[in-house]
């Protein structure tokens, strides 16, 4: 009993130690989240966005980076938030996604950057379960940084094989 | 035993001399024989200028190279730019010697590339795999070029079958051939260096009007491409994995070949020149001629003694006169190269295509940058007309860059088209069918990825026209039809799209038999009745065909799947028209990815399309009376006479702030697959050039687009897939969102 909660806690440790590093900060409506630095190619500020049609709504539309057409997706949209106005200080994150093989370079509107964080094994807490109500799967943890408490996510998973498969749906 | 040079010696002298034949070396050429002259002298001169001081080994490389040279001005060498090359070699090494006084034993002399020449049965002696000896670099310069020049010979070879006497066709080959045989003998690449050498013999022959490219004489210039291609691929492969080139055993036996055609025609360039110079009658040269033949037929010697040394062996005629001849003789053809040199040599140069991709991103950003700037509102307030003209140069210096730009994607298929020529050829021979190749097109430009990709499928349309579509000359010859069958490989742009089509006038597909066959695989039930067009896109199914014997090329059942795929890879579609009796036609429609397309920007509600311009049959304005309601659901127009469906982008797209009136608004009349459509746009904004980009993987293929543009104010613009928007609006009942809209129009 005793050997195995060790054994538990050990593997749960070696988690949090995989998840610890520099993160990316970012308000959405009083929420903070953290984007791992390695996925972040760059912060841009919020551009015309191009709709396109026949996407799922949380899809903002698509944007010109530097010659690349990129689609941009609406994290406060895609999280079941109160939609607001884009304020001066919304802006676009250029994430990479990993999808198989590939890095695909997709955009997430978010209400403010905030800042880079050095956030440390023991400071990473595990996600709440809210039942079904809540869908935490794109939560890989909490991290508790000073008074504040991160949301760090996982963005391949943001966007899942179902949702994607549910673009595919749409659009065929 | 190294023994430092130069010391007892005039050292300034020696290095003079060198000199002076290292600037010779580099300008002579080989059949340059007043240089070549020189180049003797100055060896000469360089030989009495080295005393008992030097190596021995020194002095009698310099004695091997004099004898070399004068070997070559009399033509007794095989191949004369091997041969220079080898006396460049050795000359390096003496210079390396004598100059920077390296001892001789570290220094290879290399003299057996100018004591042993390297004629092509003593290379053809080593078996064995060897070593690459060229830079890599140049090597890799080699094979690429090779291919290019290659690539041309053999399409020059085609229009040869049909035209024997096509002189530009002939000296194109020759050049080839040439090229490679000289830069191949710079590198050391033996074997196809002689495989060259002598289709380029051939070939010279031809030029001459000495013989007549057909039958054997072109077939076997086809084999020395292929050889020359294998050869090449070889060092390729070699220079890929750093292992030695292996020795091709079926080279010799081609060379062998191509001296066999070579010799077998009547009459000598040589002999001809003495003849003609009334110096030796034309008996002399008749018999000299017949006892070289005859040396080779009895086998003493593989390669006959020259013309010019048997005659002045024989007594025949002076040495001196033999040189002039030769000198006349080798005038004339560079006089003649000198003449074709200014004769379109299209340069080229490889280039990453990430940074081409990369270079076009930016040259579309600079555009817009540029853009911007011009059309700035503060720019507006300056009175300078000096500043407004140099703004409107870097305008047009802005968008030549950017027409550019947006070509530099785009390649022929004449390239692809002319493989597909020599595949037909081939594929002729192999089923005893003769075939007339018709390339319509090939002029149409592509995107380099999707040319390079159409290839397999190609590949497997054609043979399947040339096996099973036409049918036997006896079969034809009873149907009526003329014993050579026709395939017609064409290319065009239509609606937007690239359109390349694969046509037989053979026997038609046989509708009953592949139903059958699908019955009996359980692929449709019996009874079931499909469209023609459904029937024939059965034979894409894997595993099926029905070809009643298996061939070599074709009939195994694999191949039209794997078409089917590749040209869905690509996003295109294949289809298959087809009469019993009057032949099958198999159209391939690629999309334009990265293609350059024409489009009109339109605007819908607050929002942009761009639909392809080559799709859009008009516009026009909506009457009152041109337009009619059906159950008051569906619209339609009348246009020029006829009813056409007529749908709104606003409804298609959800565009919510779209004008609602139809008579305020544009009709765009459009076509796609021979159907007619009307689309209802707020406003045409302009028309132009546009780079089609991909929305990203993450919304590939969206229904109804074909992808997105930068636009002029550095937006996207959404490019409108017709044949996707026509499906969308045909498959949609009006439903709930046009309903919402009639709903907004009331209120």
């Amino acid at each position: 009993m005793a050997m195995s909660e060790t054994v538990l806690s050990e593997r749960a440790l070696e988690g949090w130690e995989r998840l610890a590093g520099k993160y990316l900060t970012f308000r959405l409506a009083n929420e903070e989240f953290g984007l791992q630095i390695l996925v972040v190619r760059e912060i841009i500020g919020l551009m015309d966005i191009t709709t396109v049609p026949r996407t799922p709504d949380w899809v903002r539309g698509v944007i010109n980076l530097r010659g690349k057409v990129i689609p941009v997706v609406d994290l406060r949209v895609k999280f079941g938030m109160a939609s607001v106005e884009d304020t001066a200080s919304t802006c676009i994150i250029v994430v990479e996604v990993t999808r198989g093989e590939d890095a695909l370079p997709m955009g997430v509107v978010v209400d403010e950057v905030s800042e880079v964080r050095d956030v440390v094994a023991d400071q990473i807490d595990p996600t709440p379960a809210f039942g079904a109500a809540v869908d935490t799967e794109f939560i890989l943890g909490m991290g508790k940084v000073g008074q504040t408490v991160v949301m760090l996510l996982d963005i391949d998973r943001v966007l899942n094989d179902s949702e994607l498969a549910a673009v595919e749906a749409v659009t065929s | 035993m190294a023994c430092r040079a130069g010391e007892a010696m005039d050292a300034s002298r020696v290095g003079i001399a060198l000199e002076a034949l290292a600037g010779t070396l580099v300008l002579v050429e080989a059949d340059d024989l007043p240089g070549l002259a020189g180049l003797h002298t100055q060896v000469e001169t360089l030989g009495e200028e080295l005393d008992d001081a030097a190596p021995a080994a020194v002095r009698e490389a310099v004695a091997a190279v004099a004898s070399r040279i004068e070997q070559i001005i009399l033509d007794e060498v095989d191949d004369p730019v091997v041969s220079l090359a080898g006396i460049g070699r050795v000359l390096g090494a003496v210079t390396a010697v004598l100059r920077d006084g390296r001892g001789v034993d570290s220094v290879d002399l290399g003299l057996d590339s100018v004591a042993a020449p390297p004629g092509a049965e003593e290379a053809a002696g080593s078996l064995e795999a060897k070593p690459l000896e060229g830079d890599p670099s140049l090597l890799a310069e080699f094979v690429a070029e090779a291919t290019e020049h290659l690539e041309a010979a053999d399409l020059h070879l085609l229009q040869l079958e049909t035209d024997p006497g096509d002189a530009e066709a002939i000296d194109a080959v020759f050049r080839a051939f040439h090229t490679i045989k000289g830069v191949a003998g710079f590198l050391a690449l033996d074997q196809i260096s002689h495989v060259a050498h002598e289709a380029e013999n051939l070939l010279d022959l031809a030029r001459k009007g000495k013989l007549v490219l057909e039958g054997p004489a072109i077939d076997v210039s086809f084999q020395a491409v292929d050889a020359l291609k294998r050869l090449i691929a070889a060092v390729q492969q070699a220079l890929a994995s750093s292992e030695p080139l292996p020795f091709d055993a079926e080279a010799p036996r081609l060379v062998g070949r191509l001296k066999a055609v070579t010799l077998a025609e009547p009459g000598d360039k040589l002999g001809e020149l003495l003849v003609g110079a009334g110096l030796v009658p034309e008996e002399g040269v008749t018999e000299a001629l017949a006892e070289q033949r005859q040396a080779v037929a009895e086998g003493h010697s593989e390669k006959p003694p020259r013309l010019g040394e048997q005659l002045v062996r024989e007594g025949r005629v002076e040495a001196s006169d033999v040189a002039l001849a030769l000198r006349t003789q080798k005038a004339a053809p560079a006089a003649k190269a000198g003449a074709m040199a200014g004769t379109k040599v299209a340069e080229s140069v490889k280039v990453d295509a990430e940074r081409l991709d990369r270079i076009l991103d930016t040259i579309g950003e600079l555009v817009i940058a540029q853009s911007m700037v011009a059309q700035s509102d503060e720019l507006r307030h300056v009175d300078s007309a000096q500043l407004h003209s140099r703004l409107g140069q870097l305008d047009k210096i802005t968008r030549e860059l950017q027409e550019l730009g947006t070509s530099l994607r785009m390649v022929p298929v004449r390239a692809t088209f002319q493989k597909m020529a020599r595949l037909v050829r081939d594929l002729a021979k192999k089923c005893g069918k003769p075939v007339e190749f018709v390339a319509v097109g090939e002029d149409t430009e592509l995107d380099k990825n999707v040319v390079d990709q159409i290839g397999d499928p190609l590949i497997h349309m054609i043979r399947n026209a040339v096996d099973h579509g036409l049918e036997t000359p006896e079969q034809r010859a009873t149907s009526g039809k003329a014993a050579t069958g026709r395939v017609t490989l064409r290319a065009f742009h239509k609606g937007g799209n690239i359109h390349i089509e694969v046509e037989d006038d053979g026997r038609g597909l046989d509708k009953e038999a592949i139903l059958a066959k699908a019955v009996s695989r359980g692929l449709l039930r019996a009874g079931e009745v499909p469209s023609d067009r459904e029937i024939f896109n059965l034979i894409f199914e894997p595993g099926f065909s029905t070809a009643k014997q298996i061939t070599d090329v074709s009939g195994r059942g694999v191949g039209m799947d794997v078409v089917r795929r590749n040209i869905e890879h690509l996003r295109g579609q294949v289809e298959i028209r087809s009469e019993i009796g009057r032949g099958s036609v198999f159209s391939m429609r690629l999309p334009l990815t990265l293609a350059i397309i024409d489009g009109m920007v339109v605007r819908v509600g607050s929002h942009r399309y761009i639909v392809p311009t080559l799709s859009i049959i008009t516009t026009v304005r909506p009457t009152p009376g041109a337009l009619h309601t059906v159950i008051g659901q569906g619209e339609m127009l009348q246009v020029q006479g006829r009813l056409l469906p007529l749908h709104r982008l606003s409804d298609v797209y959800g565009v919510r702030d779209a004008e609602p009136d139809a008579l305020n608004a544009l009709a765009i009349v459009v076509e796609e697959d021979g159907r007619q459509a009307a689309f209802l746009a707020d406003e045409l904004l302009g028309q132009q050039q546009i780079v089609i980009k991909s929305l990203g993987e993450l919304l590939r293929g969206i229904a109804g687009l074909a992808g997105g543009a930068v636009m002029p104010d550095g937006r996207v613009g959404l490019i409108v897939d017709v044949a996707g928007l026509l499906r969308l609006a045909e498959g949609e009942p009006a439903g709930r969102r046009s309903g919402e809209l009639v709903a907004e129009a009331a209120g």
